[in-house]
């Protein structure tokens, strides 16, 4: 069978729990566990909001509140799963009191998918982002959630049954739908074809 | 529709790869992420945990914005988009319209007779006619305020969790911030989770909701939901309707006038209802809003027949955004395995633990969603969602099942979800994987499960050749649901009130072709952003294989393709549609963003440049509509990733402009060709 997984599967963990561990008294070593999870949680959030302004937003107050809830982290499961349940959080809190701007950004009015993309590297990929996080938005919250923890959270299927609090397998099947629901009901699959 | 193409497991595949390039693609702005490190450090002070905020905003100013001021600058720039000029008081705000007359779907009718004989719409060649007359516009619309979330209290949660028949122990809701409270409560098998008042999560049946990802439709969906919403003292005007796009059923609240209340782009805070197969409720997510009435303006309305009129107007093309939307996936059909009660078995499951708020008493243990009870000592330390075997007996008392533990331990067997084959041979299921293995298939299927089954997807364990199933579905085969034809869903008008050609792309002037001279610090991608092109186009034109350059070295520039304009450029006359954020912090002080959205000539996208200069305040009354600039492209900022210019001045060429407010109910319609 195909399995859709992302090339970071395995976190490391173990260290990572000692790390956060010392953490708590340690500022290098909460450096270190920034280093190595500043980037997942970056594109997390820059897949749900589609820009830079407020995935930086939301990653600066993602680990603030890392930071203060380190003492919390309990070492049972991975630190990627835990930060990015607390990104996850943030996310929705920035949703909600944002008077869930679920829908298609603004600035779409003017992007129509069109079969060509333009030449220049950096716009194309800011482009593809744009399709991709609003593909993302026309498919059901619980399904884009675990595809953006997989692929963009690089989150194992365990770690993001544990963010979901769903079984791995049932991550596996939210996924799975959720694929096949961008490939169905939304232009991805076409307009990215190289 | 069938894909002619590919098939779907490879058209997968393709959406799987572009995800993995995509989330790789993006980068972490680099000064961003040391300035953030840096703070994170500053702040980091585990003596004094409270300290940290203020701290943290001491030290960092620009990203100070926490959560609330966040959400304050996405209000304001809300209402800059929506209704400006006036502009209004930061808060967060919904439209809804006046209640003049009951608001009526725009049907286009797809039945061929009887064809009209004048009239009609031209759309993309086709002659389109309305089955019913266009309401009348009104001449007000009602404005209302959001008020902000407040947290429940513990008081105001069990309150909330006795209308749904819970009470006893407070749990602490799974995965919530160390300094955030959801309370959870349960009886087993229902459970509550109450962030706050209008912010919670019901569901009927946990085992069931456990696997289940779907949503049943039913006929009767309407009463169904109502009763269950009298039933339990939700008393507002609502209206029910199915959710097209996430499956299951939407609870709309109206205002106080009778209409949906709706953000932007129809975006709103309903209650979202999934039924069971048998028609009982068996989730309630509710996300309703609490607010107050602002009062009645014009906003400047146009007439529906003229909004009608710009929506198939295929030659604007601001303002109006258009999806393919197939119909929600239907057709994906579960068998769960029923244990067998009052008989001890080995289950194999997902062991999850919720703490009690009081932490005297025991946490609340589940498996695969089934409430544990027995022994389950040293469930409440395993590792969330621990894949556990577990020995013991369902019973069921009082109408609530669930697992009594005798002995458990963690799975040597992991679960598994397999796509293949499954028939029945001699008395025995097998199941033949994609890969050609055979498994032999433990317990018995159900009876109704059609066999041979193919494409079939399976969940269980796997234990050499025996795989023990808990889940069957026919997800591989169905839920195609018309995929890829569906409907066309118009989801804003966003209309002026004076036809205009909006916006008229102004060609920027390329940069011309030349010679550059390399200097110290430039690199190729330097350099290509000053003259507009890319590194492609660049090294292509200087026979460069690789990105290696040195300090005198002379470069072609190639004439600029490029759509970007280069830096030091003039910008004459440059049309575009005005985008403006205002971030404002608690001490009163704001920065305003300025960005024109422009489409240039043949490109096939609008651009974005960020605007910079004296006296551009006025720019704010103008907020997504067209204006004109004048002045130098200063530099391209990395962070915005789009050139910034130095603005001289600007001019608004359509300053009668108005917008138009919309009125009545969204609807997705399929627009048929006669």
């Amino acid at each position: 069978m195909i399995t859709y997984e992302t090339e970071q599967t395995q976190s490391p963990s173990i260290d990572e729990n000692k790390l956060a561990h010392d953490a708590i008294a340690n500022a290098d070593a909460f450096a270190e566990l920034y280093q190595r999870n500043v980037t997942r949680v970056y594109r997390y959030h820059m897949a749900h909001t589609g820009n830079v302004k407020d995935a930086e937003d939301l990653t600066s107050q993602t680990f603030i509140a890392a930071l203060e809830g380190i003492r919390s982290f309990r070492g049972s499961g991975s630190f990627a799963a835990w930060i990015m349940g607390i990104a996850s959080k943030k996310r929705l809190m920035f949703f909600r009191m944002s008077g869930n701007r679920h829908e298609v950004e603004l600035d779409a009015a003017l992007h129509y998918p069109g079969p060509s993309l333009p030449t220049d590297k950096a716009a194309t990929q800011r482009l593809q982002l744009e399709s991709v996080s609003r593909a993302l938005k026309q498919i059901s919250p619980e399904r884009a959630e675990a595809i953006i923890l997989s692929y963009f959270g690089g989150l194992s299927n365990v770690e993001a049954s544990r963010v979901l609090n769903k079984s791995e397998a049932a991550v596996k099947m939210l996924i799975s739908r959720g694929l096949q629901d961008l490939r169905e009901r939304t232009s991805l699959a076409l307009e990215v074809e190289r | 529709m069938k894909d002619q193409f590919t098939n779907n497991t490879e058209r997968d595949e393709i959406v799987s790869e572009t995800l993995k390039s995509v989330a790789q693609n993006i980068e972490v702005n680099p000064t961003f992420k040391a300035e953030l490190e840096k703070q994170l450090m500053e702040a980091h002070q585990p003596a004094n945990v409270n300290s940290i905020f203020s701290a943290f905003n001491r030290a960092m100013p620009t990203l100070g914005w926490i959560a609330a001021l966040a959400v304050m600058a996405l209000v304001l720039n809300w209402v800059i988009r929506s209704i400006a000029p006036p502009p209004m008081p930061a808060a967060n705000e919904t439209l809804t319209p006046s209640a003049q007359e009951t608001p009526t779907p725009i049907v286009v009718t797809e039945n061929a007779t009887p064809i009209p004989d004048s009239g009609g719409y031209d759309w993309r060649g086709t002659k389109l006619y309305l089955a019913q007359s266009l309401p009348e516009s009104p001449t007000e619309a009602n404005v209302y305020l959001l008020k902000e979330d407040q947290r429940a209290t513990v008081e105001e949660a069990r309150a909330l969790a006795q209308r749904f028949g819970l009470d006893g122990e407070i749990y602490q809701a799974p995965g919530q911030l160390p300094n955030a409270t959801n309370y959870f409560f349960t009886d087993g098998k229902q459970s509550l989770s109450v962030n706050s008042n209008p912010y919670f999560t019901y569901i009927a049946d946990m085992a069931k909701a456990y696997n289940n990802t779907g949503a049943t439709t039913n006929p009767n969906a309407e009463t169904i939901i109502n009763d269950f919403l009298q039933s339990h003292g939700f008393d507002f005007p609502h209206k029910i309707e199915p959710a097209e796009l996430y499956g299951g059923y939407v609870v709309e609240p109206l205002s106080p006038d009778g209409f949906p209340m709706r953000y932007e782009f129809f975006s709103s805070r309903p209650m979202r209802v999934a039924l069971d197969e048998n028609g009982q409720v068996l989730r309630l997510e509710s996300n309703l809003m609490d607010y107050e009435s602002f009062g009645a303006q014009p906003y400047g309305i146009i007439t529906a027949e003229e909004a009608f009129q710009k929506m198939m107007d295929d030659s604007i093309t601001g303002g109006k955004i258009e999806s393919a939307l197939s119909s929600s996936i239907t057709g994906i059909k579960e068998w769960r395995y029923a244990y067998p009660a009052n008989e001890t078995i080995t289950i194999y499951g997902y062991a999850y633990s919720t703490p009690a708020l009081d932490s005297a008493q025991p946490a609340f243990i589940q498996i695969d969603g089934y409430t544990a009870t027995g022994n389950t000592n040293g469930m409440d330390a395993l590792q969330p969602n621990t894949f556990v075997e577990a020995t013991g007996q369902f019973i069921t008392e009082n109408g609530i099942e669930r697992f009594n533990i005798e002995s458990w331990k963690p799975s040597e067997f992991p679960q598994d979800g397999l796509v293949g084959t499954l028939r029945r041979e001699n008395g025995q299921v097998l199941f033949q994987t994609e890969q050609g293995e055979e498994l032999t298939i433990q317990p018995d299927v159900p009876a109704n499960l059609p066999l041979p089954f193919e494409n079939v997807f399976v969940l269980g364990v796997r234990k050499g050749d025996i795989y023990e199933w808990t889940l069957i579905d026919n997800r591989m085969s169905a839920g195609g649901g018309g995929g890829g034809g569906g409907g066309l869903g118009f989801y804003k008008l966003n209309l002026s009130g004076t036809p205009v050609p909006f916006p008229t792309a102004t060609p920027i002037p390329s940069s011309g072709e030349g010679n550059y001279t390399v200097q110290e610090g430039d690199t190729l991608t330097s350099i290509a952003q000053a003259h507009g092109i890319t590194v492609d186009q660049l090294m292509q034109a200087n026979g460069l294989n690789d990105p290696m350059i040195f300090i005198d070295q002379r470069l072609v520039i190639p004439g600029a393709q490029s759509i970007q304009p280069a830096v030091g450029q003039r910008i004459e006359g440059q049309r575009g549609l005005m985008n403006i954020t205002i971030y404002k912090r608690p001490n009163g002080n704001q920065r305003v963003e300025y960005i024109l959205n422009y489409l240039p000539e043949n490109a096939p996208y609008s651009y974005m440049m960020l605007l910079e200069g004296e006296n551009l305040q006025a720019l704010q009354a103008y907020q997504n509509r067209p204006v004109e600039i004048w002045g130098t492209v200063d530099r391209y900022d990395d962070r915005y990733a789009m050139p910034v210019i130095k603005v001289e001045r600007f001019e608004i060429p359509f300053p009668d402009l108005q917008f138009q407010i919309m009125r009545g109910t969204q609807k997705i319609i399929r627009l048929y060709p006669k």
